[in-house]
């Protein structure tokens, strides 16, 4: 068996080896790649060891915490985020190893490699938690990181990118903290103990205005990590201004957060919030895919178009998770993976092209094939995955989302969901699919603006712009292999999620039926088969709504 | 009215016949001869009309201060005097006679209010706050 | 009446930190030079810490002292625990500060002991005599203390406002302790009060002497609109004195009006309804964190805008008392946990302040903190965790106190909006922290600056910060310990 507790303590041993380290800046690099590495193999085992037969959490550390206020250390992982435990590492590793990490900067490499890996333990432990407290002691450590990430080593304007950032960011946790605290003395005085349990949490239902309030503060959190149209403002900021490593992380994985706790928490404890303003969402999704789209292709900056299509491509995640079936939600956790390593990769060439040319400007460019035949080879790869060409990691996702989308309706009806999510889902599936040309158009055209074309700028010639070094090759190398493993063989990791979405949608449409028989009940426990009141141990009145 | 208002009200008689008594002697008796300074309202020499903003000596303050201090705490030793009797008493007083035998604690209490008094003054003392110069 | 010698032993530990204070305040005038009273303070400190733990390992039951003058129980102990931490660490700041700025006097050293002398009595007072005794020593020593940075002109205005303000809060407190005597029948102690609440809670004369006790006890901890003197005071006063003032004065206020609201006007009756107590403080915590988090964001002195942020902290403690008023699960624990990481943090935070400065360089201005981070990349780390504390952005004490308070306010439907408004108030904050952060990591130096070396502000600073983070990692110890000191009834 593994140990959870070791995965996440690795990366924070590496940290604290790199700062105590006497060796100061020229080892610090080297020791976090080494940290990296070990996680990485940490959660390859993971995944060796994950039984896809079972949907419930697997290989759970489960330690008391604070036992007096039923805060246990309860770590797990399942279908879910298995694989987002995999991207996570795989992504810390390749940013670790590459050399354009921290953009034009060269010093402070120390503070760097400690941020990421500070940053690391943060992901993994909120993928990992199963305890709602640890949850959210993860969810804010991620958060002071990408701070110094952006805010050190970023561009011109780092100062007010990091602190909308920040800003934004918090605006959605603190009131999903509020909303915690809040569903934490109803799930006590439902079952009369103090627990952050989420296998418990995802049994109590709220009355209905509290429920929708809760529903409200917990998405707007997890939509603004997204981001979700029109929360998105901070993110082309953030992107741009950030040192590639950071906008290759918050890409590849920080993006996740949102659609992760949406699924993992917004919609099994709100069953009835979730279903009741899922229209407004699943549009804002679609508005979202097709905006991203659209933005993107006017975009003159290569790393804010990056950002751009990064919107629209998580808008085709959110629509796939409200779907609600099993297609839909595992072509939205498929989509997260396929878009972590293709637009991972394409920060990765466009932080090369900036490091090269000193511009992210799409004019200055142009024949760069001729200097880097295996950059362009490589960008090429990532372009046509961000793209969706079939065969690529990008493909399986969108046509999974869409396909799932597109057959809403009956799926809904098929599976006995006890009203359906959104209505026209297959006018939805249409427009977005109208965002898959649109993408095409936009990377294409970028990619042909970079790379083709004369070589009639003199600083884009030979000596000054070196093609790809050992380190990036490997980065790339390894990027290039997942996309196309991935879009050729996508079947192991689909089937490592099937019983975990199973079990969560089965579970939500149970919950949605029981929420929907019983519109102004009171809060109340409900187990699967039998729906209980609240137990007469309970302080009356504790369970009013605010 | 009990009797113990007679008595109050007796002092108050002698207080202030006594005042007027002495006022009057000293008006029909005395020999009068008047002075600058027995025009003065303060006979310690300074003068009430003028400017409020005198320099003072700052050593004034300091004197003022402590005698202040050390005066006000001698307040403190009468309710402890009136009470010494119970204070001294290990029980409950019967009658005004102690049954039971010696309590410490109104000597103890005294002795660490008087130690406190003490450290204030080796204070004062060693910071040589009560000499003039 | 008799004093056994129990009960001396059950007060030793503020015995002792009377005692000390006035023997290094004679140790100062016999010795050469200031070192003497400085390790007798120090030693003092560290003895009564220990008389703490032999107190809290011998027994759990509370016991009346001095016919219930004063009480020594767990609440009583934990809180003396950090006031006496708080006292060491500003005796430790103090010397090496004040060498630096030239104006070492030995009686700080007593000052301050006197000063946690005043706090630990008023944590232990069950009675509005003690209380009043223990108010008044704390900030007798507290004014001189703040005026006794002669050189900074800041001080003594600082000092004055305190001065004047803290008098008047005092008039507040005695007038309240006369007319809630008269309203009772001659009561003062908390039990009798309490006794005789359900009766008097219709005399509008007793009400008006609660809310006039509360009034002064809300001076002391700053709360708007209570709080005019509060950045003056902590402006002008030398800087590890300031971080004595937001913690252990802090500490020790607040842990009075725990005691004095969870028991003497504990009444349900007083405490809620319209006029209720409960319903008051509520709205004075609303205006506290939120006019202390505003006016933070404007300031440019770093003691200032931490002024305002303690501002901000005693609003959100006051939550815990609305919590207490409401008599949930857990509220008085939850207080105990906010104080010691609230005073850890503080005391780090004050004491990197009192390091930054020098004799001819306060700098303490934030765009003075640029690129202190180059310089000095332990210092900037320590500062940035105890920052976050103060925000609470966890894994840090500050998140744990902040959660344990809102967890016990959130059991009670009316205070869920105190809870929002609460956190939303945390996003006010973590602005303006981080500009602190910004200066240290995001900018580059102004000027060449050498911080001098002092062992004891590092000791000081490794073990707030150590601390900070335990308690954020893993608050399970502190969390029994505060537990432990459940006060029912005495």
């Amino acid at each position: 068996m593994t140990d959870l507790t070791l995965t996440l303590l690795v990366p924070l041993l590496g940290a604290i080896l790199v700062m105590v380290a006497p060796w100061g800046e020229r080892t610090s690099r080297p020791i976090g790649i080494v940290a990296a590495l070990v996680s990485l193999g940490q959660s390859l085992f993971i995944v060796r060891d994950f039984d896809k037969s079972i949907g419930a959490f697997q290989m759970a550390v489960d330690r008391p915490w604070v036992p007096s206020l039923g805060i246990r250390f309860h770590l797990g992982v399942d279908g879910i985020s298995l694989w987002l435990v995999l991207l996570t590492t795989l992504m810390v590793f390749l940013t670790l190893l590459s050399p354009q990490a921290m953009g034009l900067h060269k010093t402070r490499s120390r503070e760097f490699t400690v941020a990421i890996l500070v940053l690391e333990a943060g992901m993994l432990g909120t993928f990992l938690a199963v305890d709602l407290f640890a949850f959210y002691v993860f969810w804010e450590l991620m958060l002071i990181p990408m701070y110094f990430i952006i805010g050190i080593w970023g561009g011109e304007r780092r100062l007010y990118a990091a602190i909308k950032f920040v800003i934004f960011t918090l605006v959605g946790s603190l009131l999903m903290l509020a909303a915690i605290l809040y569903l934490y003395a109803q799930v006590h005085a439902v079952t009369g103990q103090w627990t952050f349990d989420y296998a418990t949490w995802a049994t109590i239902t709220l009355p209905r205005g509290p429920e929708l309030l809760c529903f409200l503060a917990f998405t707007l959190a997890f939509m603004i990590k997204v981001p979700l149209v029109p929360l998105h403002t901070w993110l082309p900021d953030a992107h741009v201004e950030a040192p590639t490593g950071g906008s290759v992380i918050l890409a590849a994985v920080l993006l996740k957060f949102g659609a992760y706790g949406f699924l993992r928490f917004a919609l099994p404890f709100f069953p009835l919030a979730a279903q009741q303003t899922a229209p407004i969402i699943a549009w804002l999704a679609v508005a979202g895919i097709i905006f991203g789209a659209l933005m993107a292709w006017v975009q003159d900056d290569v790393k804010k178009l990056v950002a751009y299509s990064s919107v629209s491509h998580l808008g085709f995640v959110v629509l796939g998770i409200l779907v609600l079936s099993q297609k839909g939600i595992q072509g939205g956790i498929f989509q997260m993976l396929a878009h972590g390593i293709s637009t991972g990769g394409l920060f990765l060439a466009v932080g090369i092209l900036y490091d090269r040319r000193h511009t992210r400007r799409l004019s200055d460019f142009g024949g760069l094939w001729k200097p880097m035949p295996v950059f362009g080879a490589c960008f090429l790869v990532m372009v046509l995955a961000s793209a969706g060409l079939p065969g690529l990691c990008g493909f399986v996702g969108e046509f999974l989302v869409l396909l799932g989308t597109f057959t809403a309706g009956k799926d809904w009806q098929a599976s006995g969901l006890a009203a359906p999510m959104f209505a026209h889902p297959a006018l939805l599936a249409g427009l977005a699919a109208f965002a898959v040309i649109l993408a095409a158009v936009y990377l294409l055209t970028t990619y042909q603006r970079v790379m083709f074309g004369p070589l009639d700028k003199p600083e884009n010639r030979d000596p000054q712009v070196r093609d790809l070094g050992l380190r990036e090759r490997l980065v790339f190398a390894v990027l290039v292999l997942t996309a196309l493993v991935m879009g050729m063989a996508p079947q192991p990791i689909l089937d490592r999620t099937a019983a975990s979405v199973q079990e969560l949608t089965a579970n939500y449409r149970f919950r949605l039926a029981e929420a929907r028989a019983n519109p102004i009940g009171p809060a109340r426990r409900v187990v699967a088969g039998k729906p209980s009141a609240r137990p007469a141990s309970a302080p009356a009145g504790t369970a009013r709504p605010f | 009215m009990g009797s113990d208002y007679i008595a109050a009200a007796l002092a108050i008689l002698t207080g202030v016949g006594m005042a007027v008594v002495f006022s009057a002697l000293a008006r029909f008796v005395g020999e009068r001869r008047v002075t600058r300074a027995k025009q003065i309202p303060y006979e310690a020499g300074s003068d009430p009309v003028g400017s409020p903003r005198v320099r003072m000596p700052v050593r004034f303050y300091p004197v003022a201060i402590l005698f202040l201090a050390f005066d006000i705490e001698v307040a403190f030793l009468y309710p402890w005097a009136v009470n010494f009797a119970s204070l001294s008493c290990a029980g409950p007083l019967v009658k005004g006679t102690c049954r039971a035998g010696v309590s410490w604690l109104g000597l103890g209490a005294l002795a660490l209010f008087m130690a406190v008094l003490l450290v204030a003054l080796a204070y004062v003392w060693r910071k040589r706050a009560i000499g003039w110069d | 009446m008799t004093i056994a010698a129990a009960q001396i032993v059950a007060l030793s530990p503020l015995l002792m930190i009377t005692g000390v204070g006035c023997l290094a305040l004679l140790l100062d005038t016999m010795a050469k030079g200031r070192a003497p009273a400085l390790w007798l303070a120090q030693l003092g400190c560290v003895a009564a810490l220990l008389a703490v733990a032999n107190q809290w390992m011998g027994s759990g039951s509370s016991q009346p002292i001095w016919s219930g003058m004063l009480i020594v129980d767990r609440m009583a102990l934990f809180l003396d625990g950090v006031l006496i931490i708080a006292a060491l660490a500003t005796l430790l700041v103090a010397a090496p500060f004040m060498r630096e700025h030239e104006f070492e006097h030995g009686e700080h050293y007593a000052l301050v002991l006197f000063a946690t002398a005043g706090g630990m009595t008023v944590v232990h007072a069950t009675h509005l005599l003690s209380l009043l005794i223990g108010i008044e020593t704390m900030s007798l020593a507290a004014y001189l203390l703040v005026a006794s940075w002669r050189r900074q002109p800041a001080g003594a205005e600082g000092a004055l406002k305190y001065l004047l303000l803290g008098a008047f809060a005092a008039g507040f407190l005695v007038y309240g302790t006369a007319l809630v005597y008269g309203t009772t029948g001659g009561e003062m102690s908390y039990a009798g009060i309490a006794a005789r609440a359900a009766r008097a809670a219709d005399n509008p004369l007793f009400i008006m002497g609660a809310y006039f006790l509360l009034t002064g006890m809300l001076f002391k901890i700053a709360a708007v609109p209570f709080h005019m003197w509060a950045p003056d005071a902590y402006e002008g006063a030398p800087t590890p004195v300031t971080g004595l003032m937001a913690s252990g004065i802090k500490v020790a206020a607040v842990g009075g009006l725990v005691r004095l609201l969870g028991s003497a006007f504990a009444n349900p009756g007083l405490a809620l309804g319209h006029a209720g107590w409960v319903r008051v403080l509520g709205g004075i915590a609303f205006a506290t964190m939120t006019w202390g988090n505003l006016a933070a964001l404007r300031q440019e002195n770093v003691k200032r805008m931490l002024a305002y942020s303690s501002i901000a902290h005693a609003g959100y403690l006051m939550i815990g008392l609305v919590a207490l008023g409401q008599k949930v699960d857990g509220a008085q624990p939850a207080l105990l946990v906010y104080l010691a990481a609230y005073a850890a943090t503080t005391l780090g935070v004050f004491t990197v302040v009192a390091w930054v400065g020098r004799r001819d360089d306060e700098r303490l201005l934030i765009r003075d903190w640029a690129g202190m981070a180059r310089t000095r990349p332990a210092v900037a780390l320590a500062m940035t965790v105890l920052l976050l504390s103060l925000a609470g952005v966890p894994p840090t004490g500050g998140f744990f106190g902040k959660f344990y308070v809102f967890r016990a306010a959130m059991q009670s439907p009316d205070l869920a909006w105190l809870v929002v408004a609460a956190v939303l108030n945390s996003l006010v904050s973590v602005y303006y922290y981080l500009r602190i952060v910004v200066a240290m990591y995001f900018r580059d130096p102004v000027r060449p600056w050498q911080p001098f070396p002092s062992v004891g502000m590092a000791i000081v600073l490794f073990v707030t910060v150590v601390v900070v983070l335990a308690l954020g990692v893993v608050p399970r110890p502190v969390v029994e310990l505060a537990a432990g000191g459940l006060v029912t009834h005495w």
